[in-house]
């Protein structure tokens, strides 16, 4: 036994010394040339797409896997790479691909030939307006109330849009209050309605005569929390209202450059408690006030006391200009933009000026910390992740123009765990690559979707909502398969989890 | 070579040198898991390469070993059947056994065929050698059952199991080494015992061991060298030479089979320097295997192939809890460390130094069965678990000790110093470092890992390489479970075979057994003998179902 374990153990330290450094060689992507006898750095290209099952062509050659797969050792250089799937377009690039390096295309979007849409409703309309982060759609035939309609969607992979049973997808009803207040005409107009993102509140603005309006506080999801009436806290009609998450009854509604504190609950009012405002927000139950001498301040709801963000006049007069109105927005709890009505945008970082004119809108990726911003006919991506890498000037969130041949970009999405952007252009939906550090992105048309109104994006169950420019019914798309939305949520609860830890 | 086998009773400068050595395995195991953790989050590619090496290393290990595990576990099977006291008798007359053993009288099977072949092998040795053997009949052997709280009931069968031996009872000495400190209960049910079994040996006695002896620690091996000490007595009054003498220092709950002591006799005659060896059974856990929870049947599962792996590195081989050894060795080394807790491997090791290397292990394909460490709860149970893993990873005590000897010897070569000692350290690292790298830092990464190398061809090729290592791995996995299932006896269940498929599926605690219970312990052990908090021995929980 002694003499076999002798013989086993040489062999095997034999079988190591030979085949460790081979393996190290293949995982460092260092192959040998016989014919040139020398050994060479490669590079990879790692490809998953939605739906996966793709066949894989490499330099027109067909790979022996399918979607997703990792192609390895491969020779510096640029390769023109296909992918295929029975009943998809041809998706298809020239990638560069480095020494050492991976080249990644994760969740490519295969598109259907065929992209089928199915009616949601058999009623018609006139047009949709999405409340973001909220599972609603504002429908509208017309001014009036009774042409009103919210439309509630069910959420979720499980989603019943997916089950092919338009009844059980969603519910339809008038937008309240018009049920429970007597003194209302259905046939009073709504003027304007404000809403704040992924809040399920609108405030109403209804015009109850010539140059009489009323005000309507409803809670979109609740039906135990009734709509309420508080036109006696707006004695003029607000420039602008927005109001929190966490204490969602306190509300600020801007006159002038004056604010004034409501709180629905005590249907009490505090006129004038913030004078020469130039922009004001609330994040996380605290006001942000831009004033008029160019200081950026920061108020508890509380606490009187503001604290100071920015007390650099010259450099605020420099930044926000004499007189201008500006929109604060709070990304993340450290990172602030700042938009005007001629689409100038401002971020708190270095270089500070990121556009000066011409942004219509901006969609922010909290996870990867990337802003997507559109203009007229331009798309664009910020990235505000900070470079690990110690240089003498340091390199801050820079614009990346993704496309510039828009015509009239009206909205812009985030598909979320993919490279992709989704917009509206023209009355055209549009996918477009959102790859910043390879050339020329793609731009795919959603085939056979042509709405005049907005669209809805649903980021958790992967749906497109839109109103069919022909039939005018609240019709959807699946952008992302069911089981790929699943996946990926999976996979977000995971990291989720991991930051927890 | 006179050497102090024990830290205590130094010089400053040998006291400083142990106290550095003492340092060395737990400042070696830390510094590696730091290293990795630090280059896994830091250098994070360096680190994939690393543990891709190393996983390879492991991988050829593990089926290198599995490869001898299977031998080994054929050779015992193959030896199942043999019956022992045939072949001694045949020793006492060999040339009468020679012709009959040539002699094909039926057809045998091939694990008959193995075992006449390991038995002929056996014989060819001693028939070169000189030095023949005595008579079975001048052999006498001597079991030591060391009882601090030991119930009865833990105990008796293992009494019971010595005295139905076919080796003549006759000749068989069983002391008690019975602790001062044990409760009156314990020493009740001892006496009981001793008067059950009075007319079975040539000699059965109980000895108290005074406690707090000067130069003593709370250790078994001072209890068990005190009875040995009266038993050289004994012997000596008795005119029976040492030379004949094999002891056997067994842990309370041990069971022998009928043939155990014949087996024994037998591997005792066939050594040529038989009085410069310890017999080392293999040691197997089924008292109580089905009566505690699963992860400790697959711990101890894995302790006895550990065991059946070693027996085929008689070189390097190691005694191991009960095994059983010259007496007359044991009483020229002056007995066991009294302030050692890992009593087992040190008389081995002070032995070797004794006879300045010339002394061994012989594996016997004999096995010998223990309680597994438990209690009525599962807590309990699993810090008993872990407790006595601990105990027995703190057998690096013996490292510092070994070294400081082989520093001094100047008769074993130095090539054999080496090769010992380092077998003895990278044994120990391994225990303690292999189990957090492959469950827990192997993965770091591919988990916690930055832009710059989710971009690079290892972040890609990295796990490929190591999912099919573990793919490949697991064939030696399934082999070991398919051992295992063997190895087990049979219980009285209702359905047995749907309670050893449960226990081929406790096989997947193995990668948390890996990190908790062979791991954690082993870099405990390590870290108390490193900061100098000396550990004392802890009598391990063992309770059955009545």
């Amino acid at each position: 036994m002694l003499l076999l374990r002798k013989i086993f153990f040489y062999s095997f330290l034999v079988i190591y010394l030979i085949l460790c450094p081979l393996i190290i060689f293949y995982a460092l992507g260092i192959t040998f040339r016989p014919k040139t006898q020398t050994l060479l750095k490669t590079g990879l290209i790692h490809i998953t797409t939605i739906p996966d099952g793709a066949k894989i062509y490499i330099n027109r050659r067909i790979w022996k896997e399918k979607t997703p797969s990792s192609i390895r050792n491969l020779i510096p250089g640029e390769y023109w790479l296909q992918l295929s799937k029975r009943d998809y377009q041809t998706w298809s690039r020239l990638l560069p691909v480095v020494e050492e390096k991976a080249t990644t295309l994760e969740n490519i979007i295969l598109i259907p030939k065929v992209w089928p849409s199915k009616a949601l409703l058999s009623r018609t309309f006139e047009n949709l307006i999405p409340l973001e982060g909220e599972p609603f759609l504002l429908l509208k035939n017309g001014a009036s109330l009774k042409d009103h309609f919210i439309f509630s969607l069910s959420q979720g992979s499980n989603s019943p849009f997916r089950q092919n049973n338009p009844s059980a997808s969603g519910s339809l009803k008038l937008l309240k209050p018009i049920d429970i207040v007597d003194t209302l005409s259905e046939k009073m107009k709504i003027k304007r309605f404000f809403s704040v993102k992924k809040s399920p509140f609108l405030l109403l603005e209804i015009e109850d005569g010539w140059n009489v309006y009323r005000y309507f506080w409803v809670n979109l999801r609740s039906d135990a929390s009734p709509s309420k009436e508080v036109t006696s806290l707006f004695p003029k009609p607000p420039q602008e209202v927005i109001w929190g998450h966490d204490q969602d009854h306190i509300l600020f509604s801007r006159d002038g450059e004056t604010i004034t504190q409501i709180d629905t609950q005590m249907m009490s009012a505090y006129a004038k408690i913030i004078q020469k405002v130039h922009g004001f927000t609330v994040f996380n139950d605290q006001l942000y006030v831009l004033t008029s001498d160019h200081i950026l301040k920061r108020f508890n709801y509380t606490d009187q006391a503001p604290e100071i963000l920015l007390d650099d006049k010259q450099l605020s007069r420099e930044l926000f200009g004499k007189d201008q109105d500006w929109q604060i927005h709070i990304l993340a709890p450290s990172l602030m933009i700042f938009t005007n009505k001629d689409g100038a945008l401002i971020s708190d970082q270095l270089p500070y000026l990121l556009m000066e004119k011409g942004v219509k809108g901006f969609s922010f990726d909290k996870q990867n910390e990337r802003l997507l911003i559109w203009t007229n006919n331009q798309i664009a991506i910020i990235d505000f992740v900070k470079s690990s890498e110690e240089t003498s000037f340091e390199k801050g969130p820079r614009v990346t123009f993704l496309m510039g041949k828009g015509k009239r970009i009206e909205q812009a999405f985030w598909i979320e765990k993919t490279p992709y952007v989704l917009f509206r252009d023209n009355n055209r939906v549009y996918l477009l690559e959102a790859f910043t550090d390879l050339p020329d992105p793609q731009i795919q048309q959603i085939p056979g979707l042509i709405t005049r109104s907005f669209i809805s994006y649903s980021s958790r169950d992967g749906l497109l909502f839109f109103l069919d420019a022909e039939t005018k019914k609240l019709s959807f798309i699946e952008i992302l398969p069911s089981e790929d939305v699943r996946d990926m949520l999976l996979e977000e609860k995971k990291v989720k989890e991991k930051n927890a830890l | 070579m006179r050497f102090n086998f024990s830290r205590q009773n130094l010089s400053p400068k040998e006291q400083a040198l142990q106290r550095l050595l003492e340092i060395v395995p737990g400042a070696l195991s830390w510094s590696i898991l730091i290293s990795m953790t630090v280059i896994s989050f830091t250098i994070p590619w360096v680190a994939a390469i690393v543990i891709i090496a190393f996983l390879f290393y492991w991988f050829l290990k593990l089926i290198y070993l599995t490869l001898f595990l299977t031998l080994s576990y054929y050779v015992l099977l193959s030896e199942g059947e043999t019956d022992w006291m045939k072949r001694v008798d045949g020793i006492d007359h060999l040339d009468d056994y020679l012709p009959k053993l040539d002699q094909r009288s039926k057809r045998r099977t091939f694990r008959e065929q193995i075992s006449l072949s390991i038995h002929r092998k056996h014989l060819e040795i001693l028939q070169k050698n000189k030095n023949h053997p005595p008579l079975s009949g001048d052999i006498y052997h001597l079991v030591i059952l060391p009882i601090i709280k030991e119930s009865r009931e833990v105990v008796e069968p293992g009494v019971e199991s010595i005295s139905r031996q076919r080796f003549p009872t006759g000749r068989i000495v069983v002391i008690f080494a019975l602790e001062e400190r044990a409760s009156e209960e314990i020493k009740e049910s001892v006496f009981k015992l001793q008067e059950k079994y009075k007319n079975h040996f040539l000699h059965i006695t109980t000895v108290i061991h005074p406690a707090n002896l000067p130069g003593e620690a709370r250790v078994k091996g001072a209890n068990t060298t005190f009875a040995a000490k009266h038993a050289a007595a004994y012997f000596t009054s008795k005119n029976i030479p040492h030379e004949n003498v094999i002891l056997s220092c067994f842990d309370a709950d041990t069971v022998v089979g009928s043939d155990y002591f014949s087996a024994l006799t037998y591997y005792f005659m066939i050594t040529p320097h038989r009085l410069r060896a310890s017999y080392q059974p293999i040691p197997v856990y089924h008292n109580n295997i089905w009566d505690v929870p699963g992860f400790a049947r697959v711990i101890e599962t894995g302790s006895s192939f550990f065991q059946l792996m070693e027996a085929t590195n008689s070189e390097k081989l190691v005694t191991f809890s009960s095994h059983s050894m010259s007496f007359k060795a044991l009483v020229d080394v002056d007995y066991w460390p009294v302030d050692m807790i890992s009593d087992d491997s040190a008389i081995y090791w002070k032995s070797f130094i004794h006879y300045d290397g010339d002394y061994r292990v012989v594996p016997m394909y004999v096995t010998l069965s223990m309680d597994i460490a438990a209690t009525h709860r599962l807590g309990t149970t699993i810090k008993s678990v872990y407790k006595q893993k601990r105990r027995w990873a703190w057998g690096v005590e013996n490292f510092p000790l070994v070294t400081r000897a082989f520093l001094k010897n100047n008769k074993i070569s130095l090539y054999n110093k080496v090769r010992y000692d380092f077998k003895l350290l990278e044994g120990h690292i391994s225990w303690a470092t292999w189990g957090f790298i492959l469950g827990v830092i192997g993965w770091i990464p591919a988990l916690f890992t930055e832009q710059e190398f989710i971009t690079s061809v290892v972040y890609y090729n990295a796990p490929q390489i190591m999912h099919t290592i573990f793919n490949l791995s697991l064939l030696c996995l399934l082999i070991s479970i398919v051992l295992s299932m063997g190895l087990l006896p049979k219980g009285r269940h209702k359905n047995p075979l749907l309670k050893r498929l449960g226990f081929a599926l406790e096989w997947l605690f193995m990668p948390f057994i890996l990190v908790f219970f062979s791991s954690l312990p082993a870099l405990d052990a390590q870290t108390r003998l490193m900061l100098g908090r000396y550990m004392e021995f802890w009598v391990t929980d063992k309770q059955r179902k009545t």
